[in-house]
């Protein structure tokens, strides 16, 4: 090996293990008697990837040689860099002095997630936490047991960019760049994987001839694997994550999400290859969105358990149907078809854009508080602007971890003296004393003395907290509280779970990180104990209805006017959730297609957790937002007829002659076809639609 | 919305529900599950597929109907019962699979010639009375939507009797002498996902072509006949 700067490794000398994986290139084999890198933690377990006999013959050995040879040439950092992103060719395996292979890095741990089968009950295998996973609908993503927010796929997007960056300086294209080439991890900082980089091209050479995956393809006639080429499938796979789909090219989702990113992947799939954007451009942008868009993970479904299949087609309300009562707000399923909010940062700023406005520690702050009978910090609101000085100094503290866990002293257990102790200066210190209800005995006094000197010491209850219960510790899933503490300040106090109230909705304990919240559903605001080592994570149970929970994707249904909002299975007459956006203003709906009408909710009162829904009717068929010139299949007869958006004129059979918003206007579309819908709640949303045979 | 939605291949897995499947119920209901589970995992494949599991036995019962794996909550069931009746197949899919397909083009998709795997483990009991829709279905002048139909089987199912009913003497297999049945269940649940996996990418390519993965266990079935 000191000769060559190529590893080389004759076959026979591989101990193989277990077949990983077989595909059109070749199979893959757990190696058992080699490691690579062992300078670190006992090396790295190793693969062998052989190459299948057709294969071969196209071989180009010494590219291969190259792929090898280049982690030697480079700096050690950047070598180093490369073995972490990427399972580089590490070695060429050889038989009877030919190539038939090579040798690659074990794919590391993080990357695979525990598959989440249907069948329920029965924990799944680890799998490749493969990022074609993610572009699908969110049920699904969920449903195979991923939790992933839009926050994630941002910073995953930002790590590809500047992953595809520092490998194009180096001379490498990845040419095939495609969801079954990239893996990814959410788990403690997102970032993405490269596997199969021999068929990468460095400086020029391909090892392999290069070969694209059906569906992600460059333009026709343009060189592949190129550092262009690359960035024509960053924003193909830019404009499908956030899309969720695999085929999709239309950058509507990602332009919701941020319209310079939407610029970003037009400009990407320009057929220019001048015209796009480097990947460096979009793991810029990226990182500015990544600082607003939602934490919150998407949705699980309604139940791992076999779930009785849904009937067949819906019945429709028609005209004069009367609508059925919704679903009562407790037994809401916690997921269905949802997809995860659009976080409304629309403005190039951002600012006040992430739909769940509290948890971000960055914007917001972390208070530690007086409470009737706990300690609690609490992150809450966006509002970035007119954060106090005592906000901004407990904020620090907090983050210090622990001082308010140790602070009180009242003779309370050993374990309450743990760290910290010595970090927290003496306001602190004081505040979270009193914090420690539990601490019975002298609590009384310490919460005078916090209160004193903080700027909300009104709020903070003084009742004696001798041998009361402990709302927060004994905090269960499903339990309520009020909050009777102000925007900053929470003060917790058990209650019924009525509207009004705060649900908790899940309890992480080990933990005082306000984020940990992130991506539980519905959570719209948490609460830590540094007592008890937990955080609440609470949902509002708004009096509006728990359709102020719903996301993009989700069905809602209401009453015109006010009333209460249910999320509800989708079907014709009630609305689909287009977008969900924080604060009031109502003209963040009007870009979106087939947008009808706007439901305004109010969240808890002072917290900024007001939020628009955009909503779009769920008509019979495609004649609801059928355009005039526009072709459609007609099928069936009569009333069952239907109207079917095929995309293309030859295989439709009618086309819109006419439409208008009045119900039952026949004589509007004289001696045309027509076809008429109303909702008896939204008459305003009627239309009668004339066509013509084709 | 002006795009159309890509292409797909409809699926068609006929499972023996008769009587004397019983014994190897579990092992279908597992098949089954692989099977689904199997596509559910991957994604990339599950979209451009649609699974359908029918049940067959004296008719023809939906166990899954035309579905994408990705937004499936449930695994289906198979439920014994009865004879094993092939003529009330092959008249159920001379209409369900031109229905499906009239369906999906509807919705915007293209539509690859479907794709039926068939498992018995017994000889008809219907007679010849199956060859008449049968030869229907497969007719491609009278059933544009003809399926490529691969014949698996095991038990007391002839090899002959397969040949008859598969497409192409090469989609025809029956299991070796002294199988184990529940094996033979499992090896067909088995390649059914390989070949659906590899038809989903070899359909997608740029030389589409249906690829079927003979089950370990079993034989082509055109050598058994001898022809």
């Amino acid at each position: 090996m000191s000769a060559s700067r190529t590893p080389v490794v004759e076959h026979g000398t591989l101990t193989l293990g277990r077949l990983l994986g077989q595909g059109g290139q070749g199979s893959v084999h757990q190696v058992l008697n080699k490691k690579i890198n062992t300078s670190v933690n006992g090396g790295w377990d190793v693969v062998y990837k052989e190459y299948a006999p057709a294969v071969l013959p196209s071989l180009d050995a010494a590219a291969l040689a190259a792929q090898v040879a280049l982690t030697a040439s480079l700096s050690t950092a950047e070598g180093r860099w490369l073995c972490e992103k990427t399972a580089w060719p590490a070695a060429v395996v050889e038989r009877a002095g030919r190539p038939c292979g090579l040798l690659m890095r074990l794919v590391p741990d993080r990357f695979q997630f525990a598959y989440r089968p249907l069948g329920g009950a029965s924990r799944g295998d680890r799998r490749l936490a493969n990022l074609e996973f993610l572009l699908n609908d969110d049920a699904y993503v969920a449903g195979v047991g991923l939790r992933v927010s839009e926050r994630d796929r941002v910073l995953l997007l930002a790590d590809l960019a500047a992953t595809l960056t520092r490998l194009h300086r180096i001379g490498i294209a990845v040419g095939d760049l495609s969801p079954k080439n990239l893996l990814f991890t959410t788990a403690a900082r997102p970032e993405c994987f490269l596997v199969d980089c021999d068929a990468m091209r460095l400086r020029g050479a391909s090892a392999l001839p290069q070969a694209e995956t059906p569906d992600w393809q460059i333009p026709a006639g343009e060189e592949k694997a190129t550092p262009s080429s690359d960035s024509y499938k960053l924003a193909l796979l830019a404009v499908r994550l956030f899309a969720r789909d695999q085929t999709a090219t239309d950058p509507a989702a990602l332009a919701a999400l941020d319209p310079t990113l939407g610029d970003l992947a037009r400009a990407g799939l320009s057929a220019d290859p001048a015209r796009r954007p480097a990947p460096a451009a979009w793991a810029e942008r990226l990182t500015v969105v990544a600082a607003t868009a939602s934490a919150k993970a998407a949705r699980r479904p309604a139940s791992a358990k076999p779930a009785p299949k849904p009937p067949a087609p819906p019945s429709p309300r028609g005209p004069g149907s009367a609508r059925p009562p919704g679903t009562p707000a407790a037994a809401r399923p916690p997921g269905g078809p949802g997809s995860p909010r659009v976080p409304g940062g629309t403005g190039p700023g951002g600012s006040g854009s992430a739909r769940v406005p509290a948890l971000r520690k960055s914007a917001g702050r972390t208070v530690a508080v007086v409470a009737a009978l706990i300690a609690v910090a609490v992150l809450f609101g966006l509002r970035s602007s007119g954060d106090d000085g005592s906000s901004t100094a407990r904020s620090t503290t907090s983050s210090g971890q622990s001082s308010t866990g140790g602070a009180w002293t009242g003779g309370t257990s050993a374990d309450d003296s743990g760290g910290g102790l010595g970090t927290s200066d003496g306001t602190d210190d004081t505040d979270d004393d009193t914090g420690d209800g539990t601490s019975a005995g002298g609590g009384d006094d310490t919460t005078a003395g916090a209160a004193a000197d903080d700027s909300d010491a009104d709020e903070d209850a003084t009742e004696s907290p001798s041998p009361t219960p402990d709302p927060v510790g004994d905090a269960e899933v499903g339990s309520c509280f009020d909050d009777e503490g102000t925007r900053t300040r929470p003060d917790l106090v058990s209650t019924s779970c009525s509207p009004g109230a705060f649900k908790v909705v899940d309890i992480r304990h080990g933990t005082t990180d306000l984020d940990s919240c992130d991506g539980v559903d519905d959570s719209d605001e948490s609460v830590s104990s540094h007592r008890h080592d937990l955080v609440l994570c609470l949902s509002y149970l708004n009096p509006g209805g728990d359709a102020y929970h719903a996301g993009q994707g989700d069905c809602v249904y209401g009453p015109n006017g006010s009333g209460t909002w249910y999320t509800e299975p989708c079907e014709t007459g009630n609305f689909k959730v287009l977008a969900v956006y924080q604060g009031r203003n109502k003209s963040k709906c009007d870009g979106w297609p087939h947008y009808n009408l706007l439901k305004p909710f109010n969240g808890p009162s002072g917290a900024g957790l007001d939020r628009i829904l955009c909503l779009s009717m769920n008509y019979p068929d495609a004649m609801g937002y059928a355009q005039v010139r526009q072709c459609l299949l007609n099928s069936g007869s009569g009333s069952d007829a239907t109207f079917t958006n095929t995309g293309s004129c030859d295989s439709s059979n009618v086309v819109v002659s006419g439409r208008t918003g009045r119900y039952e206007a026949a004589s509007f579309c004289g001696n045309d076809g027509w076809t008429t819908w109303r909702s008896r709640e939204y008459p305003e949303l009627a239309y009668t639609v004339c066509y013509r045979w084709r | 919305m002006a795009e159309t939605k890509g292409v797909l291949l409809p699926a068609y897995v006929l499972a023996d529900e008769s009587g004397s499947m019983s014994p190897y119920e579990q092992d279908l209901t597992h098949g089954l599950v692989s099977l689904c589970e199997g596509l559910r995992a991957e994604p990339m494949i599950a979209a451009k597929l649609r699974l359908a599991v029918l049940g067959f036995s004296d008719d023809v019962q939906v166990r899954l109907a035309v579905a994408d794996m990705r937004r499936e909550t449930s695994l289906p069931k198979v439920e014994i019962r009865g004879l094993t009746n092939y003529e009330a197949v092959f008249d159920d899919l001379s209409t369900r699979i031109p229905n499906d397909v009239r369906w999906l083009r509807g919705e915007g998709y293209k539509v690859h010639r479907p794709v039926v795997f068939f498992l018995s483990d017994g000889q008809p009991t219907d007679g010849g009375a199956w060859r008449r829709p049968h030869r229907e279905l497969t007719d491609r002048a009278r059933t544009p939507t003809a399926p490529n139909i691969v014949a698996c089987g095991i038990g007391n199912a002839e090899a002959s009797t397969m040949v008859e009913v598969a497409t192409q003497p090469e989609f025809a297999f029956i299991a070796k002498p002294g199988t184990d049945i529940g094996r033979a269940v499992a090896e067909f649940f088995h390649a059914l996902t390989a070949s659906l996996v590899a038809s989903g990418q070899a359909l997608n390519s740029g030389a589409p072509q249906l690829v079927v993965n003979r089950p370990d266990q079993f034989s082509m079935a055109i050598d058994e006949v001898g022809q």
